[in-house]
């Protein structure tokens, strides 16, 4: 037995095209050198195998590997468990094992760590376009698998690609009963999670400038759908982060995450706090369910004022919904808010003292305006209607590129640019009620949303952005004050898309097929119907867990109950497996006979069932002379029907002719005539 | 000493079990001159690679479960039904085939014995990778991808003389992920003639130092022509009167004569002190020799007797007497029992 085994020439090329395609759409997240490095291989790998360089020895290998391992380290520091360092290993890994293929063995192992690999993407995305490529990569390692056991002089790609195509394409309806009925199970340890990469978004601060710079981007930042309508515009403010801190110019939380009242404050709350404890849920309840696009932070939005059921989220005291892991997938949450609620009559004084803290120095023209004002007002109520009508009267305006401000940013505001975006006013009216003795705090999020005509759904991009305010009122509690309606309630009434539109900066750095499908009517059509299917997808296949299985399972069978299950299971599994059989192992064009020689064939039959089997070799002539001297009764018909099958098979006249036909009416006749006899 | 009857007994073990699965192969597949693979003699099972696939899907799957990916998931069992799949495309690939064995040429002993067997199909399938062989045998290919029918042959040392049997064929095909190995085990009813091996001896000097019934003369060809008489079968070719026959005459032979009588008689006798299967393999050359001088002979062998002939189909008679000399030989009770 040769050690040497030279790979196919097919074989290797189907291999390199399904490593290159399986590790492509890894490139954009691995390290420069990793992706070299692979490359690399593979092109070492064709000269190798084109005879002009000879494989590495073991100690160079072994040295490739440790100089991997060592960049590996260097590169990932302390996330060196991390999910992205196991993908960059696991590519580099199957790269080197190219340089080292020398029995069938290594490369059937490469084959299964490409299959390995392919599932390494979808850790990472589960687009609908992803999932299409990856669909095709592992086509290629199939191709790839099948070339190795076909004869290597015999095999052509088209047909190797088109059967491979065909058995996969023939595992779906299995592979669908399999998803649908398979139990999921919770995860057996936690998965390392992935390096932070930066992620645009809302962050836990904000300057003047920082909402209308994510005006310009088109992201989805989560969709909603609803249990019933989607409410009206007025209602959907998003809360995402309230922001206590001022230093004069920028907002921003008390440093680290707040404690969470407890890990989850569902129905069965083991350890619920006392503020917790004291809300009271009065009316108008929204269910909804929410698919948050990954931010890599622990903040979720949500409507006021949020209840929620799940495990794994939480609410601290300032009524701010966080999850325990960053959001690093696309993740979904059900919640339901209660517009009508009380939170009890007293703030807690810690809260209390955050919310009135204002930096020591700084806009002093504020100060004094907010105390004059508060003074002429008679009431907390009346104060704010003040400062409201403060900013519509006096000519404030509405843009997305105020002018720059500087130190004593409110005061340049109120009193000299007057012209600024919903940051610039959330910023002021938080900081006048502060100064007038009422806590308030800044409340970032988004507000509205695009209703998605085709499945109800409300889309929220990162251009519905919003920073808004509220106020401690006694008797009333946290109540929502929104400056910008003052100033240009379309923003809330028509949504952000009409308000900006005119604007040069909006979606500026969109890109010009996003603006072109909002204007044109049937791209934007278009655009919603893809949408739709994106969310379908994401609802429904990405998001199948325990939950969804578990609500699928009961709206089909009533009461689930593990027989019922594999009844199911056993019934698909069967009708998907007798179809299958039937189309694969159907025979295929029966070969046929000319008419002459199934009549002749059906006489031997004949014969053999009488002990006179026509031995193999034998021709007609010679089976009828033999049988004729055993049986010399029967030698007249014998030697008509072997003369007649003899005319028919060997004579020049082609098979349609009068006398060919005539010929085969005769020896159906005398061999029928013999089957009467015997 | 413990080990070796463990051995032993693990030997044992083996062959009984050998020897029952044997006997119900052979009471399932009949032998036959030509067999149809079908469901019922077709053996299926997860081949190494098979089971280190379902390995890596394991493992795939634990990945899936730890980062809950919904399409993880879709993609182990997708590779799963794939894997079912490969059940029924292997099954597929030998089901439908018909085999069938040519007439055997003989051989002799101390060569490969070739044995040639027919693959055809029925139907348009196609069949790919489809391996023969037999126990002591390398494997031989076939793929019917475009042609109806293929011939495949596969060549078995012959070391004994007399019948040489194969043993069962072993059809068996990996295609097309060599996930599943699908196989069958048929008897073709087919043997080798093996003649035994010639072993070189100074003939001339053998008939001269003899003295037998009959001249013993080597004069061969330079003779006088004598006349013609009628062609009987079993004439050498080059005494053929061409021009007659182009003439229109009939076929006939030249004759020549000789005052010789030149008929040698072989005999067992030639070869005292020597063992059976000795003799018979310088008997063997010695057909062999006079064969190839067109001189006509005959064999005398203990209870066996062939009158003085020549021609191919003279030959191929001495051949298999000698190489079905008693099977069994008391000298050498070890050989001749053809396998």
């Amino acid at each position: 037995m040769s050690t040497h085994f030279q790979i196919p020439r097919s074989s290797l090329m189907w291999m390199l095209c399904a490593l290159s395609a399986i590790a492509l759409p890894h490139v954009v997240r691995m390290p420069f050198w990793v992706t070299t490095a692979f490359v690399a291989c593979i092109g070492l790998r064709v000269l190798i195998f084109q005879g002009r360089v000879s494989p590495p020895g073991s100690k160079t290998r072994a040295l490739l590997v440790v100089m991997v391992l060592a960049g590996c380290m260097v590169q990932y520091g302390r996330n060196f468990l991390s999910t992205d360092t196991m993908v960059a290993v696991l590519m580099v890994g199957i790269a080197l094992k190219l340089l080292e293929m020398h029995s069938r063995r290594d490369v059937l192992l490469i084959i299964l760590l490409g299959y390995f690999a392919s599932l390494s993407e979808f850790i990472y995305s589960q687009t609908i376009p992803v999932t299409l490529y990856m669909l095709f990569a592992v086509l290629l390692n199939t191709c790839a698998l099948m070339s190795l056991h076909q004869t290597q002089e015999l095999q052509r790609p088209m047909r190797t690609f088109r059967l491979a195509s065909l058995i996969l394409l023939q595992s779906v309806p299995l592979m669908l009963v399999l998803f649908l009925l398979f139990p999921r199970i919770s995860p057996l340890w936690s998965m390392p999670t992935q390096s932070a990469s930066a992620i645009s978004g809302l962050s836990d601060s904000m300057q003047p400038g920082d909402i209308s710079n994510l005006i310009q981007s088109a992201d989805v930042a989560f969709k909603v759908q609803f249990e019933n309508d989607i409410p009206d515009n007025s209602v959907l403010y998003w809360r995402g982060l309230t922001l206590d801190l001022f230093n004069g110019r920028t907002w921003s939380r008390r440093s680290g995450r707040f404690d969470p009242a407890t890990q989850n404050l569902g129905e069965n709350a083991r350890d619920m706090r006392e503020w917790y404890r004291d809300i009271q849920w009065l009316a108008d309840p929204v269910a909804y369910n929410v698919i948050m696009e990954p931010t890599n932070q622990y903040w979720l939005f949500s409507l006021k004022l949020p209840q929620i059921r799940k495990n794994g989220l939480a609410m601290n005291n300032q009524y701010q919904l966080e999850s325990r892991v960053p959001v690093a997938q696309r993740y979904s949450y059900d919640v339901t808010s209660w517009q009508g609620h009380s939170v009890g009559d007293s703030l807690d004084a810690e809260i209390r003292r955050i919310s009135l803290l204002l930096p020591e120095n700084g806009n002093a023209r504020s100060r004094q305006f907010a105390e004059e004002l508060f003074v002429t007002a008679g009431s907390e109520r009346e104060f704010i209607d003040a400062v409201l009508d403060n900013y519509s009267r006096q000519q404030f305006f509405y843009t997305l590129t105020p002018r720059l401000l500087g130190e004593n940013s409110v005061d340049e505001f109120l009193f000299e640019s007057r012209e600024g975006f919903c940051e610039h006013y959330a910023s002021s009216f938080t900081f006048l009620m502060r100064a007038a003795g009422i806590p308030a705090r800044v409340v970032t999020g988004y507000q509205g949303g695009e209703r998605n005509p085709y499945d109800g759904t409300l889309i929220v991009r990162q251009f519905d952005a919003h920073a808004w305010a509220e106020v401690w009122l006694e008797g009333e509690g946290w109540v929502r004050v929104d400056p910008t309606a003052a100033v240009a309630p379309q923003r809330i009434t028509l949504g952000s898309e009409l308000t900006y539109q005119e604007d040069a900066s909006f979606l500026r750095e969109a890109g010009f097929t996003t603006l072109l499908m909002r204007r044109n009517l049937l791209f934007n059509k278009l655009r919603l119907y893809i949408e739709t299917v994106d969310y379908a997808w994401v609802r429904f296949v990405i998001n199948y867990d325990q939950g969804t299985q578990f609500a699928f399972f009961s709206r089909l069978f009533g009461s689930v109950t593990p027989l019922k299950v594999l009844a199911t299971a056993a019934a698909f599994v069967l009708v998907c497996a007798c179809v299958l059989g039937w189309v694969i192992l159907r025979p295929r064009g029966r070969k046929q006979h000319p008419p002459a020689t199934r009549c002749y064939l059906k006489f031997c039959m004949l014969m053999e069932s009488l002990g006179f089997a026509r031995r193999s070799g034998e021709t007609p002539g010679d089976f009828c002379d033999r049988i004729s001297a055993l049986n010399p009764a029967w030698e007249g018909t014998l030697r008509h029907i072997t003369r007649l099958y003899y005319e028919l098979t060997y004579s020049a006249a082609p098979a349609e002719s009068e006398q060919a036909r005539l010929r085969l009416s005769r020896l159906k006749k005398a061999v029928r005539q013999f089957q009467v006899l015997k | 000493m413990p080990g070796s009857a463990q051995l032993r007994s693990a030997g044992r073990l083996n062959r009984f079990a050998a020897k029952r699965f044997m006997s119900w192969v052979d009471r399932r597949i009949p032998p036959a001159r030509q067999v149809s693979l079908h469901h019922g003699i077709i053996f299926i099972l997860p081949t190494l690679q098979g089971a280190a696939f379902l390995l890596v899907l394991a493992m795939m799957f634990v990945a899936a479960i730890n980062y809950e990916s919904s399409l993880a998931f879709a993609l182990v069992f997708l590779l799963l039904s794939m894997f079912l799949l490969t059940i029924l495309y292997t099954f597929r690939n030998l089901s439908g085939l018909r085999l069938s064995a040519i007439a055997e040429q003989p051989a002799f002993a101390g060569t490969a014995a070739s044995f040639v067997i027919t693959v055809e199909r029925d139907s348009q399938r196609v069949y790919e990778m489809v391996g023969l062989r037999y126990s002591h045998s390398l494997e031989g290919v076939a793929d019917l991808i475009g042609t109806e029918a293929e011939r495949v042959t596969l060549q078995v040392d012959a070391s004994h003389r007399g019948w040489l049997d194969p043993g069962r064929l072993r059809v068996e095909t990996l295609f097309p992920f060599g996930l599943m190995r699908a196989w069958s085990l048929i008897d073709l009813k087919v043997r080798c003639l093996v003649y035994p091996r010639p072993l070189a001896c100074d003939l001339d000097w053998l008939l001269s130092a003899r003295a037998y019934s009959g001249q013993l003369n080597l004069q061969t060809g330079n003779d006088d022509f004598t006349g013609l008489r009628e062609y009987a079968p079993g004439d050498s070719l080059k005494h053929i009167a061409w021009k007659n026959l182009a003439r229109g005459q009939g076929l006939f032979t030249k004759q020549y004569s000789s005052n010789v009588d030149e008929r040698i008689w072989l005999d067992w006798e030639m070869f005292p002190d020597m063992g059976a299967e000795e003799r018979l393999s310088h008997l063997c050359y010695c057909v062999l020799e006079l064969d190839a001088r067109n001189i006509d002979y005959g064999v005398r062998l203990p209870g066996e007797e062939v009158f003085p002939a020549k021609g191919p189909v003279h030959s191929g008679k001495v051949l298999e007497i000698l190489a079905l000399y008693r099977q069994g030989n008391p000298e050498r009770p070890d050989q001749g029992a053809a396998v």
